[in-house]
Parts: structure tokens; sequence; C-alpha cells
């Protein structure tokens, strides 16, 4: 056989090998070797001392998070200072936005996580797992006691660092209600009331981004809160012991039944989505959306005479107060099998130094994480004040559900509201979802 | 045989190993790996699973959404094939004649091909909105109300139809206009002469010499059509409800966002199986019409 015809094909071989090897190759040693490429770079700084001492390598940390707008460039403002102050280490900020929970899955399947992620929320049912526990950090005795069960595991370990808390009730136009002589409703019988007055007078009583399920799902999962566990503390047990009846999920799909039947919802509630509803709040056209205090800061930036504010969640029984939701927000932790854990924890104390944290809970007007930390709360300072004796209950989602279940609400709130599912389907829905993500979180 | 035939063929052979690897390493290595996750209830991320035997292809007969997923791809599949290779045959045949700006037209069908499904797609959510949809001022200036039209679902689906047709249809153009260009001038001669008409000439020449651009054509539309996704994603997401869901999207839909894993792989396993069986049928029944003069 001629040599020289196999030469060619050994090296096509060869390098059809090479490229699967290194495109299969896991991230860590990508970052190794960018480390150590790095690692020259370093050298010749002049901080280093590469005559006395070996130079240190520069490490590379990856920071996933799912933040955007004023929280994304407050991170970014905190990344760049901490790059700046610590030379050894560089933070490198991957901003995942609406990929943010797919590509986390596909890390987590891979479980190829980076060295800190933010949790979205889902810090110890979802992530908890992947988690570094964080007890012994300085500031973890800090951590406001509202939020301190949330981001708590089973065991009792501290999992994320809390930025903000994420206090929530319906977002409301005052000005509507003061037009029209009524006040913030407390009850839901009061709160229909008010939303045939206000259909009446012209306006759109609540207004919801349908095309985004997840909009849905907000007003499902508040309306759950208050319609279930709050008019019925036994199901709060049910829940527990996984023994809740969902026929009893029937008084939540007849009321939201009832709002659509009742002309209470926005025409387009089916294919709305968020700017659209943001839009309509700044023009003053709607009353009430079921939406995070995010929803204000929106509407402020597109309008900033725009008369907004957030009430507490009616209740079915006039003798219960209403209450608020708080939950995470902005929580960032440390893959426990990071190839750099000591690195990753300092950039962690240095985020929970008070002016950072400050600095993200202030981009959405929100309430610290850490106790003493203060922050202005803009708008909102009044509300809260004003709020601040009111009862604070977790999202029903996240304190009776099991993780993945939110989507379900909005899927069946969806199904709902287009006609495609009735109660029964509806229930059977929630049923089988519990059932299977229950046993897949065990 | 001869060792020297022996050696020629196992090179011919081994010219063939890096394509087998690539294959195996990128197709037949995750097929397999979703054939197995198939048989789970992994929810996707989860380092723990649990093997269910055929559980999820029995729910897969009985569930209402995958009916209703597999009749908007049938409709988007099939639907769009037709309508694409209609409309792209009869934009061919007028923009093959010669006229003043000839390529600018084509041009202009085929620019949006260019554009993402997923760009298209918000384009034309902006167009159909409910509130400040460009359609609906449009319609409120002739005094018409504004229409939520992308709330019922017969119309969704419709919609979604024509704009992926839309679209697509430039390609489907140039496909056919290089099939058209390959036809002999003397076929259409020796039929004038003859006393053939025009349309005897289209059905009897034409027609029949484009059957490799129309093989081309319906197997490109068909596979592109029954794995739409990306602009279904911007215009309905699914909705309302499940209503709009085609395969491809109720499988990302099951998998990152139900956090149902091994229900989704067994639903792409049935989608590549639809695929290869409607794409190989059709090409079969094509190819037996395939003429040469």
């Amino acid at each position: 056989m001629n040599k020289k015809k196999w030469f060619p094909l050994f090296v096509l071989l060869l390098l059809t090998f090479t490229t699967i090897v290194s495109a299969c190759s896991n991230h860590s040693t990508q970052s190794e070797s960018d480390n150590s490429s790095n690692a020259g770079t370093e050298q010749s700084s002049p901080s280093s001392s590469p005559t006395d001492s070996p130079a240190k390598e520069l490490v590379k940390l990856n920071f996933s998070t799912n933040a955007s707008g004023g929280t994304l460039d407050a991170y970014q403002v905190i990344v760049d200072q901490f790059n700046k102050d610590n030379p050894e280490i560089n933070v490198e900020m991957s901003a995942l936005g609406k990929d943010f929970n797919t590509l986390m899955t596909a890390k987590m399947a891979n479980n190829d996580l980076p060295d800190l992620f933010s949790t979205a929320g889902w810090s110890v049912r979802r992530f908890g797992e992947y988690l570094l526990p964080l007890n012994d950090r300085s500031w973890a005795m800090q951590v406001n006691e509202q939020i301190k069960p949330t981001v708590t595991d089973g065991n009792g370990n501290l999992v994320v660092l809390p930025l903000d808390i994420d206090i929530s009730g319906v977002v409301y136009n005052p000005e509507i209600l003061k037009q029209l002589n009524l006040k913030a409703p407390e009850t839901w019988d009061q709160f229909l009331t008010a939303c045939e007055t206000i259909k009446k007078a012209g306006y759109t009583p609540i207004s919801v981004a349908g095309k985004d399920s997840g909009d849905i799902a907000g007003l499902m999962s508040r309306l759950s809160l208050s319609l279930l566990v709050q008019s019925n503390p036994s199901y709060k047990d049910d829940f527990d012991k996984d023994s809740f009846d969902w026929t009893h999920f029937a008084s939540v799909t007849d009321f939201v039944s009832n709002l659509k039947k009742k002309g209470y919802l926005n025409v387009d509630v089916l294919t709305a989505d968020k700017p659209t509803v943001y839009a309509e709040l700044a023009k003053g056209k709607v009353a009430f959306a079921f939406q995070s205090n995010q929803t204000i800061a929106e509407v402020k930036k597109l309008n900033p005479d725009a008369l907004i504010s957030m009430m507490p969640l009616p209740v079915s029984d006039a003798n219960t107060q209403p209450f608020l939701i708080s939950g995470e927000r902005d929580s960032v932790g440390i893959w426990k099998e990071s190839k750099h854990p000591k690195e990753a924890l300092i950039f962690l104390d240095y985020l929970a130094k008070s002016e950072n944290v400050q600095k993200v809970a202030e981009s959405y007007s929100l309430q610290a994480g850490l106790k003493g930390v203060q922050t202005n709360l803009g708008a909102l300072q009044e509300t809260f004040d004003q709020y601040s004796q009111a009862v604070v209950s977790n999202h029903f989602d996240r304190q009776y559900l099991p993780n993945g279940m939110f989507t379900t609400l909005g899927t069946v709130g969806s199904g709902l509201l287009s006609g495609t599912m009735d109660s029964k389907q509806v229930e059977a829905t929630m049923k089988d979802d519990y059932d299977r993500l229950k046993k897949a979180g065990n | 045989m001869t060792r020297n035939k022996y050696t020629a063929r196992l090179q011919l052979y081994s010219m063939c190993i890096p394509a087998f690897i690539l294959f195996g390493t990128f197709v037949f290595y995750p097929l397999l790996r979703g054939v197995r996750i198939s048989f789970t209830d992994w929810n996707g991320f989860s380092q723990h699973y649990s093997f269910i035997g055929l559980d999820n292809y029995r729910k897969l007969i009985i569930d209402p959404n995958i009916r209703t997923a597999f009749i908007n791809t049938l409709i988007y599949g099939i639907g769009s094939t037709i309508v694409q290779n209609v409309w792209g045959l009869l934009y061919a045949l007028l923009f093959n004649r010669k006229f003043a700006g000839r390529n600018l037209v084509r041009a202009a069908v085929y620019l949006p091909v260019l554009i993402s499904g997923l760009i298209m797609g918000y384009i034309w959510y902006f167009l159909l909105q409910y509130s400040g949809g460009a359609l609906n001022d449009l319609l409120t200036v002739f005094g018409v109300g504004p229409i939520d039209w992308l709330a019922e679902h017969r119309r969704a689906v419709g919609l979604i139809l024509f704009i992926t047709s839309l679209q697509f249809v430039g390609q489907s153009m140039v496909i056919y206009l290089a099939g058209l260009q390959t036809i002999s001038k003397s076929y259409y001669e020796a039929a004038e002469l003859d006393g053939a008409r025009r349309w005897s000439r289209f059905i009897h020449i034409t027609l029949p010499l484009l059957s490799p651009a129309i093989i081309t054509n319906v197997t490109l539309k068909l596979i592109g059509g029954l794995q739409l996704f990306d602009l279904i994603v911007a215009l309905t997401n699914g909705g309302p409800g499940f209503s709009t869901h085609s395969f491809s999207t109720l499988i990302n839909y099951l998998y990152f966002v139900n956090q149902n894993a091994g229900y989704s792989s067994t639903l792409g396993l049935v989608l590549f199986l639809f695929i290869m069986a409607i794409t190989i049928s059709v090409n079969k029944v094509l190819y037996k019409r395939e003429v040469e003069y």
C-alpha cells in the first residue's frame, strides 16, 4: 500500500477525533486552559512579583444570572469593581435572560454548573442539591428573618445570599379607584364589586399578559394562595401530607372563569404580552394587575407620572386581614463542585457588602435581604410603611407545590381562559403534575 | 479478491469513517439516549430517575394535547408544503419571463427567507396584536372594531400557516426557477409546432420535467413544516392553551417548562419516526413519477 495515500487519511481521522474530543470536553477543562493562558498575562502585571514567589494564577469564575434591566446593570457595576479590586480573580458574568431556566436545566442535567449562579426564586427546591452551604459566612446572621426560611434547606443550611426580598400583592392604579370613590378592596366580594364599577366606567378592571403563561400563573398562584390556603387553613396540612383533594381547586377555577365571563379581564387576555400590559397601565387604562412590583418599575419607565402602587391580596373572609406575598428574587449561590470555591466565596462576601446589596435591591425598589441595609424604595416607600404590619406569606407554588408546577398553573389557567380546558380537566392536570413532580423531587 | 483490490476497497470504506464518527456522535448516540430516556420519568435535570416501562407511550395515545399538536403538525407540514409549492411555482413561472426589474422582484420575494423565524414571528405579532397592532389600527380607520387575531385557535393556526408560507415561498421559487431554466426551449418549440396549447405545454412538458425540483421542494418543505418551531414560539407560544402547539414546540414545552423530559423524549421519538415515514413515502411516490425526455 502506498504510504502517501494513507497519510492524508490518517491526518483526517486525527483531526476528526481531536474535534470531537475537544467539543465534548467539559467546561472546566476549557476554563483551566484559559486560566493557564491568562496566568501569563498576570505575571507581567505590576502587582505580582515574579522574582520573589511563583506568580498567582488568574482564577476565572463564571457567574450566571437571570437578572435583566436595572438589576443586571447593578450586578455589572459590582462585578467590574470586584475585578478591579481583585486582580487575581476574574468574574465573568453571563446574563442568560429568558433562557436562564432552559440553560440551567441543561447544565444541571450535565452536572456542570457555573461557579456562582442566581437561583431565580428556587434556591432550595430546585437548586438546593447543587449549592454550597453558607452558614459560616460572616453575613449569614444578617439574613432577614422574612426570607431566611425560604433560602434555608431541610438540614438548616443557608444555601444562597439573598440580596433582596420580593414583597408583592396586587399592582393597582389608586387614581382610578379614587375617581370612582372606591377603596383598595380587602375582600374578594369588594374586589368583584369594584371590578363591576371600574368596567362600567370604561376602564379595564384586570389586565393579564396571557401570551406569557408565567403571567397567568402569577394570577392563578395568587388566587390559590388566598382562595385555598388562606381561606381554609386545614389545606396547608393536606398539602404537607400530600393528601390535598384537588376537587377543592374548583374554587380557583370558578373564580377565574367568572372574571372572564363577567368581562373583568382585558379583551386580549390570551394574546397580550407584558409590554402591552405595562403600556396600558402606564396610560392609566387598567385598574389591577396580579404581578410583582417589577411591573411598577417598568410602568414608571414608560410614564414617570403614572399613579401606580401595590395593595395586599384580598381575602375571602372579612374577619381575616389582607396579606402580602414574600419570596426570594435576587439570590446568588455557589456550586458545591466548583473548582474554585475559595475565590467564589470571596466574590460572594464582596457581593454581601452593604453597598452592593443596596445597589441590587434598589434596582427594582425592593427591601434588602440582609438586615441593617437600608434601601430607598422610592414611590413604594409609603406603601411599604402603610402595610408594614401586614401578614406575609410565601408564594403558593413555592410553599405548597413541587418545583415545576408554576408553569402548570400557567398552562391550566390559559386552558381555562381559552375554553380549551374545563374545571375537571384543570383539576386532573394539577393532580397529575403534582404527583409526578413530587415523585421526581423526592 | 486480489490483495490490491482488497486494500483499495478497504481504503474506500475507511474514507467513510470520519462521517460515521461524526454521525454516530451527534446523531446516533443522542438518538439512543433519547430512546432510553423515553422509558423513564426523568425531570430533565435531576441526577436521579426511575424506569417506568411503557407508561409514557401509553399516555401519548390518550393525551388530548398530543392529538391537538399532531393535527397542527400535519397542518403546518402538509399545508405549508402545498401552499409553498403552488405559490412558489406560480412565482417562478411569472418571474421566469423577461421584464424590467425582474431581479429586484425575485430578491424581494426571497428576502424573508433570510430573516430568522423568531424575528418574523415578532414582526407579525406586532402587526397582529390586539392593542396597538398595525392591522387593527388600519381596521379602526375603516370603522371596523379591533380583532384579537391570535385568540381563536383555528384562525391562529391558519395565520401561522400563512406566515410560514409567505416567509419561505421564495426558497421554493428559486428551486423552481432553477428547474425551469434547465428545460430546453426545443421541447416547447416542437410542441408549439404540433399545436399544443399553453396549458398542454405546462402539463406535458414543464411539470414532468420539473420533477427533480418538485421532489426537492416537497421534501424540504415537509421537513421544515413538520419541524416548525420558532415562528410559533414568537407568535403564540403554543397558546391559547395548547391549541397552536406543533410537536416541536410541545417537545420543548414538555422538556424545559413542564420538567417532563421522559415524556418529551417519547414525543421526540414519535416525531422522528413520523417525519421519516412521511418523507420516505412521499419521496417514493414522487420518484416514481420522475421523467426524462
